[in-house]
């Protein structure tokens, strides 16, 4: 036992300073944005808090059904205002008024509908923010939803060290690509907004990241027991949080058999990881399930939503779904009926990729939209030079490419086929997010380091310091909007 | 081009940027009774009738912005008055007009002290009627009401400061706004701490930058 404590900790100091000081700007970085969101202003808050609130005052689990907040919950948003389009109170006689709603009396914690939307999900990104809550249990409830926010801050540094390794595996000659595309990633707005929150996107993100290191190690140093049983245990701890990491499973199951199929001489060790990797992926699923049923009287996911908790099973025609996939991630074709009322890529996922914050209701002007784009295109033939002067090395690792395509093709698709039956029984409503797709963060630290490469080895150094500062600048303008939004 | 001219180069930028949308002069909010971006509810005052509402009236509000529709060639003119608790009138009006919008008139004298108790009247002095946006249904159908509920408005007014300001100049009332709602200790001094935070940051990217990209 303590040989293995001394293993983890050797392989935690062989992480690099850079890699800290990237997840630290990344914890800083989304704490800022926990203190400028108003409480219960990120997308459902309030439900989520309800989930941590029962689970950390009862130690279970709510039961979905009807909303029915909890005294202390329904307190802080009647003392708030609290309208998804309206703003804070301003005023200091009704911040007092706030406090004497929430302060210095006893108040009801407890609801079985406290947690509505999010009550089906699985409880362990809860079960982590019970943790803060319970810490400042004796506070009052806005004191523990900002305790909760800023443990949610700390996911965001899991999220960006674990890309740092993952960029330093895929890119292990050139070290200070890695750095760029960590960077990047810490300063992308989305995940500070959302890290900033208590949403448990921010644990998934933090798996997703996790598995991609670990997929891309396996990748260049052979699959074995220790790394199929971390990736087991992303997947487990995923699964066990949010059904969207079910749209990194089929990448992740390709990338185990690719490792098998390659392994040099000895197949036993990767045949040995695949097993683990699947063993501690199911074994802690299924035993949750078991709980759940047995002695918990509830369901929760994988059976709801891959995107969101609301959504449930509904069937609709093949050729319907497929023309709606479709639209929903290229230009329609003449021929197909027109399902959405907008060009989903550029009004969802590119515009909510620049930003869109609060419960996604506000975000950039147009023209600051058109300008991202504009320097999007820059980055997209940049990466396409990095790719064409690395191109035999990329050819050499295709397996490993043909992975990271499987794995957002994976995600794209159960974000747009959840999407698809919410909307079969919402005509009209489109529960499409970027932020779905946030589990490809790590891809997007890889995109942007090849674009640094893509410069070439006098300019791609500069480029690459250029693309960071843009990023943060992207952050700075982030938060300036949320401040306007909420605060002017 | 070395890394730390890309660098430079980038945060020149950032900073360019910064200084020239800080530096835009725009008219600020001293209050607002609206919980929507667009509201989904208009509210009709036929000709020659009032309609009034309760309102806070914020301090150094020096103008106010309605929504106005028409439902003729033409509408108004309005009368606006805001009464205060003590009795004292502030009146202002809005011209007849033959196209619907974004309506600002001036409010004088600049109201000196909040009024939590105000009352705030619109009397359509025209010949047809006209109609005002709700401050409290979302647009009907969109993601903040996707089921077209229909809840009690009023008449939306946005307060504003009597003259267009920069952001530099408005800071110090964005701190005070900042500090009123977040957790039992907050107060203005959490902006200033979160611009700290952002700005200790940036220099410890640039710090991280310049030591890793000058390695091998």
């Amino acid at each position: 036992m303590s040989g293995r404590l001394e293993g983890s900790w050797a392989a935690l100091r062989r992480v690099p300073a850079a890699a800290w000081v990237c997840a630290a700007i990344a914890v800083a970085n989304a704490a800022c944005w926990a203190t400028v969101t108003p409480p219960y202003w990120v997308p459902d808050e309030i439900a989520h808090f309800g989930y941590v609130q029962h689970l950390a005052e009862t130690g279970e689990p709510p039961t979905p059904g009807p909303y029915q907040p909890s005294e202390e919950q329904a307190a802080l948003a009647a003392g708030l205002g609290f309208a998804v389009e309206g703003r804070p109170p301003w005023r200091a006689a009704e911040g007092r008024a706030l406090r004497r709603m929430v302060d210095g009396r006893e108040i009801g914690r407890v609801d079985e509908g406290q947690a509505y939307a999010a009550a089906s999900y699985p409880p362990l990104y809860y079960a982590y923010e019970a943790l803060a809550y319970r810490v400042f249990h004796g506070a009052s409830v806005d004191d523990r939803l900002y305790a909760m926010r800023l443990a949610s801050a700390l996911l965001a540094g899991l999220t960006v060290l674990f890309t740092f390794l993952f960029l330093r595996e895929l890119i292990p000659r050139r070290p200070w690509a890695g750095t760029v595309g960590a960077l990047a990633v810490a300063f992308q707005p989305l995940l500070g907004f959302l890290a900033g929150g208590v949403n448990n996107d921010g644990l998934i993100l933090a798996c997703a990241a996790a598995l991609l290191f670990a997929l891309a190690r396996a990748f260049q140093r052979g699959l074995n027991l220790g790394l199929g049983a971390f990736i087991g245990a992303v997947l487990a701890i995923g699964l066990l949080t949010k059904p969207t990491i079910l749209g990194l499973v089929p990448g992740t199951a390709l990338a185990l058999l690719l490792l098998v199929w390659r392994a040099p001489g000895e197949r036993r060790p990767a045949a040995l990881g695949t097993a683990a990797a699947a063993l501690v992926t199911i074994v802690p699923f299924l035993a949750w399930q078991g709980i759940e049923r047995a002695l918990l009287d509830r369901e929760s996911g994988p059976t709801g939503g891959v995107a969101s908790s609301t959504v449930t099973q509904s069937a609709g025609q093949l050729t319907d779904l497929l023309s709606y996939l479709w639209q929903a991630l290229l230009p329609r074709l003449p021929f197909m009926f027109d399902q959405f009322p907008y060009y989903a890529p550029w009004e969802i996922y590119f515009k909510g990729f620049i930003g869109r914050f609060g419960w996604f209701e506000f975000g950039f002007p147009e023209a600051w939209n058109v300008v991202g784009l504009a320097i999007f295109a820059v980055i997209v033939v940049l990466a396409a030079l990095g790719a064409r002067a690395h191109a035999p090395a990329l050819r050499d690792r295709w397996p490993e490419l043909l992975v990271y395509v499987a794995l957002a093709g994976g995600v794209l698709l159960a974000t747009e086929i959840a999407a698809y039956q919410y909307h079969l029984v919402a005509p009209g409503q489109y529960a499409e997010q970027t932020r779905y797709l946030l589990p490809l963060l790590g891809l997007y630290g890889a995109f942007i380091a090849l674009a640094a490469l893509g410069a070439g080895p006098r300019h791609g150094r500069a480029v690459g310091a250029f693309l960071v500062m843009l990023a943060m600048g992207h952050s700075i303008f982030s938060l300036l909007l949320t401040v306007a939004r909420f605060y002017t | 081009m070395g890394a730390g001219m890309g660098a430079f180069l980038g945060l020149l930028v950032v900073a360019v940027l910064l200084v020239v949308v800080l530096s835009d002069r725009e008219p600020r909010l001293t209050g607002s009774n609206s919980d929507v971006r667009l509201s989904g509810r208009s509210l009709e005052v036929v000709a020659g009738a009032q309609r009034c509402q309760r309102d806070v009236l914020p301090a150094g509000t020096g103008a106010v912005r309605v929504f106005l529709g028409l439902r003729g060639d033409s509408g108004g003119p309005v009368r606006v008055t805001l009464e205060r608790a003590d009795g004292t009138t502030a009146r202002t009006g809005i011209p007849r007009r033959t196209e619907p919008g974004t309506v600002e008139v001036a409010v004088e004298p600049t109201v000196a002290e909040e009024n939590a108790e105000a009352r705030i009247c619109f009397t359509n002095r025209g010949e047809d009627t006209i109609e005002f946006a709700g401050d409290r249904t979302p647009f009907l159908g969109g993601g903040a009401n996707a089921t077209s509920a229909l809840l009690d408005d009023d008449i939306r007014v946005d307060f504003l400061r009597p003259a267009e300001e920069t952001w530099w100049s408005l800071a110090p009332r964005v701190a005070e706004r900042f500090g009123v709602a977040k957790t039992s200790f907050s107060g203005p001094w959490l902006f200033w701490v979160v611009l700290g935070v952002v700005l200790l940051v940036a220099i410890a990217t640039v710090m991280l930058l310049s030591r890793t990209l000058r390695s091998r």
